[in-house]
């Protein structure tokens, strides 16, 4: 009766003695190895055992029968058995101790878990191959597996979080309240973005904060409830969000103020020419020849205005080749353009040069970074200053050149230079007015040489310091 | 007694041409104009509770140095200080752009009794001097 039950068994099933021979064996477990049942009976069991543990077995089998108890064995461990062609395949193996009047015995039960091994590493592999970080955590939020990228990301090796709590891996100021969150998930889990609406963080093993989106999909296994967490760094997203956001607001703040600054000296031509028309009428000449003066003045500043946006909304597209930028030529065009406001106010435009290296770079946009400049130190020329000056130096050391626009003017009051590189920045009341892109445009035009612009200013003078990739 | 306006404005011919517009009105009138709100700061602050203020005073926003919202601020700074017996004057702004956030920026000093886009309709400043 109990041989009958034994051999119907749908489960390979063994009986071991203590001296570890095989005392029976069914027709399942006959199958499992390949063996028939003479080769089996009164062999030992260390014939299933893989070569490599096959002298260790009898002492864990010893171990077994001194403390004999209902258990799985090698809890924690992959086994393997071996059939009678020598493959090895991985089995789970469950031990019932037996006391019976001949003595003690063991009944093993095997499983082939061959399937269930392969449906793993599927899922492993699927979960090591996803670019994002991937962590799973149990119904009492300990992480059971992670990925590659979760180490890469958090930089912590996959033991050090196996086993360990989600908190972990939680800024350290929400770490009180996420037990809570995931309690909730796991009480009505379903597919969604963590946090919605919310900023998340995460922390690293070295305790930096980065904002992170995290997608949940609960997975219900056999052992329970899963919670499969996806898990990207957006810093990266941020930033250019924060970057788009900020040029957003800039050409909001450029369409305001050039329709601002085109529409204001517009207005005041068309009040003059209203009254240039009633003043022929009474023949009041010297204002008609007054007004018409002031009319052409605001058209100048009109046109370089309109110039300057010009240049600005074209400097993004700018792009020309590296070429040798000979300095010189630029700042001796730049006096002859410059030669009327220069001798109005006194400014003599200088050169120093003492680089030993030419500068490659885009020509159009060094030529505006400097015009630019010179154009700004003659307009604010100091005229209480007797001898005054914009001066161009360079110089260079093996990897950057640098230029130096150095002027003896009126200065940037201090309580601006938080503004200077803004747009439609003006600090000074000027006869004829700046368009107030002039330095906006320079930072622009540096930056995109992958450069960078700083300055020096007090009532002494100023000195921009432009220092460029050779 | 002549009425006294005074314009804070860096362009020229604006402040020219508001000079015209306002000798045209019946008004006597007397006119000072300064380039911007520090000039103007400067000169009420140089008044005492015995000076005379203006009736009017016209504020543009878009200047170098000091703008007209820096102004503001200044220019509440004094007369809550009660440097004056007499309340502020009429302050009007006027400015060639029309747009919300400076409107309320403007209101939040309670200064100006209108804000006023370029070209300003001149009725508005006569009214306001014929009542003060």
């Amino acid at each position: 009766m109990f041989k009958d039950i034994f051999e119907s068994s749908p489960l390979a099933l063994i009986l071991v003695d203590i001296q570890g021979k095989m005392k029976f064996v069914n027709r399942e477990a006959q199958i499992l190895f390949g063996y028939t049942l003479s080769e089996m009976e009164g062999q030992p069991i260390e014939i299933l055992v893989p070569q490599e543990i096959r002298g260790h077995h009898p002492n864990l089998r010893a171990d077994f029968f001194r403390a004999p108890s209902s258990r799985s064995m090698g809890r924690g461990r992959n086994l393997f058995g071996v059939k009678k062609d020598g493959t090895k395949f991985p089995i789970e193996v469950g031990l019932n101790p037996i006391n019976s009047p001949e003595g003690r015995y063991v009944v093993s039960s095997i499983i082939d878990i061959t399937a269930r091994v392969k449906a793993e590493e599927k899922f492993r592999t699927a979960v090591e191959a996803a670019p994002n970080g991937m962590i799973m955590v149990d119904s009492q939020r300990k992480i059971v597996l992670v990925n590659e990228q979760i180490e890469k990301l958090f930089g912590y090796s996959r033991n050090e979080l196996l086993g360990n709590a989600i908190e972990t891996l939680v800024p350290l100021e929400f770490r009180d309240r996420h037990p809570v969150y995931t309690d909730s998930y796991m009480k009505s889990p379903s597919p969604r973005a963590m946090g919605a609406g919310r900023d998340l963080f995460a922390r690293k093993k070295d305790g930096t904060k980065f904002p992170v989106e995290i997608g949940l999909r609960p997975y219900h296994g056999p052992d329970g409830l899963f919670v499969i967490s996806s898990v990207v760094d957006i810093t990266e997203r941020i930033k250019d969000r924060e970057k788009l956001m900020a040029r957003n607001e800039e050409l909001q703040q450029f369409a305001y103020r050039t329709s601002h600054d085109l529409k204001a000296p517009l207005i005041s031509i068309q009040g003059l020419a209203e009254y240039i028309i009633e003043d022929i009428q009474e023949k009041n000449n010297s204002e008609v020849e007054s007004n018409a003066k002031k009319i052409v003045t605001l058209s100048q500043k009109l046109a370089l205005l309109l110039e300057d946006i010009l240049i600005l909304t074209k400097s993004d597209y700018i792009n020309e080749d590296r070429k040798e930028i000979f300095l010189s030529d630029i700042v001796e065009t730049a006096k002859q353009k410059f030669e009327i406001s220069a001798t109005q106010n006194g400014v003599s435009i200088e050169q120093l040069f003492a680089h030993t290296k030419p500068l490659l770079s885009q020509p159009t946009v060094i030529t505006q970074i400097i015009d630019n400049l010179i154009s700004n130190g003659i307009k604010y020329a100091d005229p209480k200053k007797e001898r005054r000056f914009v001066s161009v130096k360079t110089f260079n050391d093996s990897s950057s050149f640098h230029i130096q626009i150095v002027d003896n003017g009126l200065g940037i009051p201090l309580e601006k230079h938080s503004e200077v590189f803004g747009m439609f920045k003006r600090f000074h009341l000027d006869k004829v007015q700046g368009s107030g892109l002039g330095l906006y445009l320079v930072k622009k035009h540096v930056q995109k040489l992958g450069g960078t612009l700083s300055f020096e200013s007090s009532d002494q003078g100023t000195i921009f310091y432009i220092v460029l990739p050779l | 007694m002549k009425k006294q306006v005074v314009v804070i404005d860096d362009d020229e011919s604006y402040v020219y041409l508001l000079q015209r517009k306002l000798k045209s009105l019946k008004e006597e009138i007397s006119f000072s104009s300064y380039p911007t709100g520090k000039e103007a700061i400067e000169y009420f602050s140089s008044l005492d509770s015995e000076s005379r203020l203006p009736d009017v005073v016209i504020l543009d926003l878009n200047m170098p140095v000091m703008d007209g919202f820096h102004f503001l601020e200044k220019f509440r700074k004094i007369c809550d200080s009660h440097k004056f017996d007499v309340p502020p004057p009429v302050l009007f702004v006027a400015t060639s752009s029309d747009v919300e956030a400076d409107r309320h920026r403007v209101a939040k000093f309670q200064l100006a009794q209108d804000y006023l886009v370029k070209p300003i309709n001149i009725e508005r400043v006569a009214q306001a001097l014929r009542t003060a």
